[in-house]
């Protein structure tokens, strides 16, 4: 977990502060209290937890995008979420009062700020972290894990795969008419459970259909209403 | 839905024998007092709901008596069962936090007691009680890491490893009767079957593969757990969820 330390930033002065933890935080001066927290930097493929370690303390995403995932014996990892900048990992597991449980690791170069476990309460007790604030994550995140569990266990490949094209589209490259998707077919054959092989039939469908298409390994959405109806489970 | 209702005298949430295990737990007599003036208490037949997915919530429900079940709506109507309650535990608590709609629809499983505690008084005690905030937190972060469970499992295990994780699952959350066999709850095949996503024509079939191979006995809708170490070898537990409602300190 060692990894390059960055000069200090302050969280008064981090510009993802109001979408994180902390958006609700009492003031600025409160902040004083982080000059413990580490900043940190990991490459593409570095771990920041695993799966099963003793829980340490959380991160705070900076910049970057993080794979949340359970390794899953002789198979591939399966994926719970992709973590962006303002959230938070490994933070359930200090309310669980116990290890991680899950593997979270670097998708390209990610940024994140290092809370160590003596000092959560602190935050809490503060100010620095609200209790309404933290309910608000939960939620948002539960709320996401059900649908996707309906969606796996009702809907077909095809749908469940465009349903999750839209859930990761990329909002700052999105226009009227085409969007780009971040993730390799491997990356969503690993969300959806399914293997590469049939991931790639299908979205050769999709691609013939003209609903998407993959170039340079970058996947595209050309048509975003026939997919957003193809995700509600229509034929 | 609401004239079906029996209505009865609440009792007084400090005396409630299911105060221990539910969040409510750590709050003083005066917050309960505050509760307990305001608040109804409904019967809900098995079947019933308690409240419908997509409705915006009016108040918080605590289970008094009774098991509920938890279930959302696939595009095409088709039900998920995502999760269960029993008694102590709260219903209805992330419409609220959210400020947004019910995620979910909870129905009673058996005739089933709520007690029911309006928004407005039930946000007041939670605003002016750090405890209560922080057994809401733990609560939440229990769900979560139950959803993310079911959500691996669903993705990547055979639909036997799932019923019998899901078998597993009722005996631990809702135990086992007197004669130390029988689960305690009573499901349909349809309600395994909505649980672990899989149609109730698999989930007879399964249930009744179990049965020959002596690992359960069925007796109409009442499932018996003969051999447990069995069970838990086909589901190939390596993570046993925790299902209490009030999370470890």
């Amino acid at each position: 977990m060692e990894r390059n330390n960055l000069p200090k930033l302050g969280c008064s002065n981090c510009k993802i502060r109001n979408i994180s933890l902390f958006a609700n935080g009492l003031s600025d001066s409160h902040f004083e209290l982080f000059a413990e927290k580490k900043e940190l930097v990991f490459k593409k493929g570095e771990k920041l937890i695993s799966d099963g370690d003793e829980f340490k303390g959380f991160f705070c995403i900076q910049s970057g995008t993080i794979k949340i995932y359970k390794p899953i014996n002789n198979k591939n990892d399966f994926i719970l979420w992709f973590a962006k900048p303002g959230e938070s990992i490994g933070i359930d597991s200090f309310f669980n009062n116990e290890n991680y449980q899950y593997s979270a690791s670097a998708t390209g170069i990610v940024k994140a700020c290092f809370f160590s476990a003596p000092k959560i309460n602190e935050l809490m007790q503060n100010g620095s972290v609200t209790y309404m604030r933290l309910m608000e994550y939960f939620c948002e995140r539960i709320d996401f894990i059900e649908k996707r569990i309906t969606s796996i266990a009702q809907k077909k490949t095809k749908s469940h795969l465009a349903e999750l094209l839209i859930a990761l589209r990329n909002d700052e490259t999105a226009d009227e008419k085409e969007t780009n998707i971040d993730y390799s077919i491997k990356d969503l054959a690993n969300i959806i459970g399914t293997t590469q092989n049939y991931l790639y039939k299908i979205s050769s469908e999709l691609i013939k259909e003209k609903i998407i298409s993959f170039e340079r390994k970058k996947l595209k959405i050309l048509d975003l209403e026939k997919l957003s109806i193809l995700a509600k489970g229509a034929k | 839905m609401h004239s079906k209702l029996k209505k009865h005298e609440a009792p007084n949430c400090e005396n409630c024998t299911e105060r221990g295990s539910s969040i409510f737990c750590d709050l003083h007599a005066t917050d309960l007092n505050k509760l307990s003036e305001h608040k109804a208490y409904n019967t809900y037949k098995k079947g019933q709901s308690i409240f419908l997915e997509g409705n915006q919530p009016q108040g918080l429900f605590c289970i008094y008596s009774g098991k509920v079940k938890i279930h959302k709506f696939g595009d095409d109507g088709k039900e998920q069962i995502v999760r269960f309650a029993r008694k102590g535990n709260v219903l209805g608590y992330r419409a609220l936090l959210s400020g947004g709609a019910y995620f979910a629809t909870a129905t009673a499983l058996e005739e089933t007691t709520v007690c029911f505690f309006p928004k407005a008084i039930y946000m007041q005690v939670l605003l002016a009680n750090p405890d209560l905030c922080l057994q809401t937190i733990k609560l939440l972060a229990s769900d979560l890491k139950m959803a993310e469970h079911l959500m691996t499992n669903m993705a990547q295990k055979h639909v036997r490893e799932r019923i019998a994780e899901a078998l597993i699952l009722l005996i631990e959350y809702y135990g086992l009767e007197d004669d130390n066999v029988t689960i305690n709850t009573i499901l349909t095949r349809e309600d395994i079957g909505n649980m672990v996503g899989t149609t109730t024509e698999t989930s007879i079939r399964v249930l009744s593969d179990f049965n020959k191979e002596k690992i359960i006995r069925l007796a109409g809708k009442r499932i018996g757990i003969l051999n447990l170490e069995q069970l838990e070898k086909v589901a190939n537990v390596s993570l046993k969820p925790n299902s209490d409602q009030k999370p470890n300190k």
